[in-house]
């Protein structure tokens, strides 16, 4: 996709028209899920009424400057759009209060992820925190010894003055060795 | 509790210094490389004070150890294991590669690595977040500050507003990052008082920990770092593991704008690394001033209705006349260096992402400075408009919060496939961003269905990083990449071997 280097006035007109519509409709968009997420039956109603008119003014905009403009901005803001959106009906889809009523086919897709979750709930959670605290340390040791691999030659680059404290795998080592420190001892 | 004349006098000094320091600076601002990267003259002390000093915000302040107080020392990790690895590899690996391929914001990197469809989508959501936030922080804010202050909420907003957007819109970057070192250190004094003065009346440590075990068997997990894989609450170990460390984290630290602009700015590679390092030294020390504020308070003051009172309680009953002052100075502080840095970051996606990519693209280096700081008026101006409504429709911060969560996942995932592999095509990310926002939404949507813990969004990032990364590997074997040549400078080890590469990036960087 690429732009018109020299837009006429009309076709930015239509641009920035493209772009004010995508801000407003998304704003709705945001407001739509503000609805499903919210507690209250007033919060609800009133984020529904504020995302309607914002949508139906963005997607006004929008749809204007699109339809006439045809530059740059159609694509990446329709994919854009797009995806928000999906992402609004998806989650207002499987909202407890937007689905009262669960299908079958939702019932057995939690079940579903259920046992998986189950599955993998079970192997984890015979792991005692202790061991977790060692594996923590180890994973952080093998960073710290990871770091010796980039020779120091490369860390100096666009230096002049090379001394000893500015190789940064020691600063690692520091770091990594307190934060060792305080996963084996603290909070036992 | 109101603040006296000496803790408003402390108040007020601190808000003129910083005014002045970051006005000084606009005579060094020439270009839009000086407006937005600092001229690439940044040392690595004040890049690394900088980005820890944006990364905690006043909220986090009140947020943190409210978390503690209700579920303990495992919030410490989000400062901990949930930052000092990703800031580690950050430096070593990612850090040198974006200064050296001489990109501005990530979007610029997204958008030449895939499309512009991506670059877009990325770009624009990262400004309307940003700008959302920074109306968010106004408010609330303002809120807390009224029954300390006596001023109007709106006395707050305007005041902050104006005192942030003049140093940002006249010195930039540089104005940024160098109030930011001076919010900094008055962050840490006055964090480091509260917490003297906390530990000094539970009886040290061993009193603190004593006094809480001592509130019975609820709070017998509130000092440990990890909790229980099946445990009710947000933050199982499998949870900070996988969804903190590897997925949040990794693409807080490697693919945040505000974070890595500061490290564009750097006057060598070497301080760009060093920078990066510096703030996860900085970082280690973050969770005594804002986790343990609220393990202090359970102690001295169990029993609070609202987890987020712990702060100011402590604050009212501990803090002597002037450093009452300091700690307020302090919280301005996370206020205001979360607020430059938003600004300064909206108005560059702004006018490098979406201005200059795809609205004027031949225009002079003046023209897009102009532009840049007329934006960032336009942001404080849309942020102070937009600050009420988050009063006025309850839902928006929860969407606006949920919404970033949803993209962190598959972001990471492009970017990091988008890096190390060749193979990666620019469908294979553009159908990953889409099927891992969808999978994040579905998640999201199901929660109460599948997850055993309250507000799982460390599961949420976790799955929907690896759906993106496999939809995107999937679909990247079936598609076209580009050719070779076309990735040069674009994935890693063609920027790290190729010398002639290196040559024309660095001519580029330098440019």
């Amino acid at each position: 996709m690429s732009g018109q280097n020299n837009s006429s006035t009309p076709q930015k007109e239509m641009q920035v028209l493209e772009l004010v519509g995508g801000f407003l409709g998304f704003f709705g968009i945001l407001l739509l899920i503000g609805a499903a997420v919210v507690d209250t039956v007033s919060g609800m109603v009133t984020n529904l009424v504020s995302a309607f008119i914002l949508l139906g003014l963005g997607g006004w905009m929008f749809g204007k400057g699109v339809l006439r403009g045809r530059g740059s901005w159609a694509k990446p803001l329709v994919t854009f759009a797009g995806l928000a959106l999906a992402s609004a009906v998806a989650a207002l889809f499987v909202s407890p209060s937007t689905s009262p009523a669960r299908s079958e086919w939702y019932i057995a897709l939690v079940d579903a992820l259920r046992w998986i979750g189950s599955r993998l709930r079970g192997a984890v959670v015979s792991i005692s925190l202790q061991w977790v605290k060692i594996l923590t340390a180890v994973g952080l040791a093998m960073v710290a010894g990871a770091v010796w691999l980039v020779r120091r030659e490369t860390l100096y680059r666009g230096l002049q003055e090379r001394q000893r404290w500015r190789d940064l795998r020691l600063w690692t080592a520091v770091i990594v060795a307190a934060q060792i420190i305080i996963y084996l001892l603290l909070g036992r | 509790m109101r603040l006296g004349f000496i803790d408003t006098s402390v108040i007020l000094f601190y808000m003129g210094g910083v005014l002045v320091l970051g006005t000084i600076l606009r005579k060094y601002v020439r270009s839009t490389r000086d407006y937005f990267l600092a001229g690439k003259l940044l040392p690595w002390w004040a890049i690394g004070m900088s980005v820890v000093v944006s990364d905690i915000g006043a909220l986090d302040f009140v947020g943190a150890s409210g978390g503690a107080y209700r579920y303990g020392l495992v919030l410490a990790n989000f400062d901990w294991i949930g930052c000092i690895p990703a800031m580690i590899l950050a430096a070593f690996i990612f850090v040198p590669y974006y200064w050296r391929a001489g990109v501005y914001t990530i979007p610029e990197y997204l958008g030449r690595r895939y499309n512009d469809y991506v670059r877009a989508v990325e770009a624009k959501l990262w400004v309307l977040f940003m700008v959302c936030n920074l109306g968010i922080f106004f408010w609330t804010s303002a809120v807390m500050l009224k029954p300390l202050t006596g001023w109007s909420t709106w006395t707050s907003i305007i005041l902050t507003a104006s005192v942030v957007g003049i140093y940002t819109v006249s010195g930039g970057l540089s104005a940024v990052v160098m109030t930011d070192v001076v919010q900094l250190v008055i962050m840490y004094i006055g964090g480091a008082a509260l917490v003297v003065l906390g530990l000094f009346a539970v009886g040290g440590f061993s009193g603190l920990v004593e006094k809480v075990h001592g509130l019975g068997g609820q709070y017998s997990d509130h000092f440990r770092l990890f909790l229980p894989a099946d445990t009710r609450s947000p933050y199982p170990w499998t949870g900070i593991m996988l969804g903190l460390t590897v997925v949040l984290a990794t693409a807080y630290w490697i693919g945040n704008q505000a974070i890595i602009q500061r490290t564009l700015g750097a006057k060598s590679e070497w301080d760009a690394r060093a920078g990066m390092l510096w703030g996860a030294i900085l970082k280690l020390f973050i969770p005594l001033f804002i986790v343990f504020p609220g393990l202090i308070a359970l102690a001295l003051y169990p029993g609070l209705k609202e987890p987020d009172e712990a702060l100011p309680t402590l604050v009212k009953n501990l803090l002597p006349m002037g450093l009452m002052g300091l700690v307020f100075a302090a919280f301005f502080a996370a206020l205001m260096s979360s607020v430059d840095s938003y600004l300064n970051s909206a108005a560059t996606l702004w006018t490098k992402d979406i201005y200059q990519r795809f609205i004027c693209k031949e225009a002079s280096d003046r023209h897009y400075l102009v532009v840049g700081r007329i934006s960032t008026i336009a942001f404080v101006l849309l942020a102070v408009g937009f600050a009420p409504l988050t009063a006025e429709f309850p839902g928006i911060y929860v969407a606006m919060q949920t919404l970033l969560s949803f993209f962190q996942g598959p972001t990471l995932a492009i970017l990091l496939l988008g890096m190390l592999w060749r193979r990666t095509t620019q469908w294979g990310g553009l159908a990953g961003l889409i099927s891992g926002v969808a999978i994040s939404a579905s998640l999201f949507g199901m929660q109460k269905d599948i997850f055993i813990c309250e507000n799982p969004f460390l599961y949420i990032a976790w799955w929907s990083f690896v759906g993106s990364l496999v939809v995107t590997t999937v679909v990247s074997l079936f598609t076209k990449p580009y050719p070779v040549e076309r990735l040069h400078g674009l994935v890693y080890g063609l920027v790290m071997k190729d010398e002639g590469v290196q040559e024309s990036l660095r001519e580029r960087a330098e440019a």
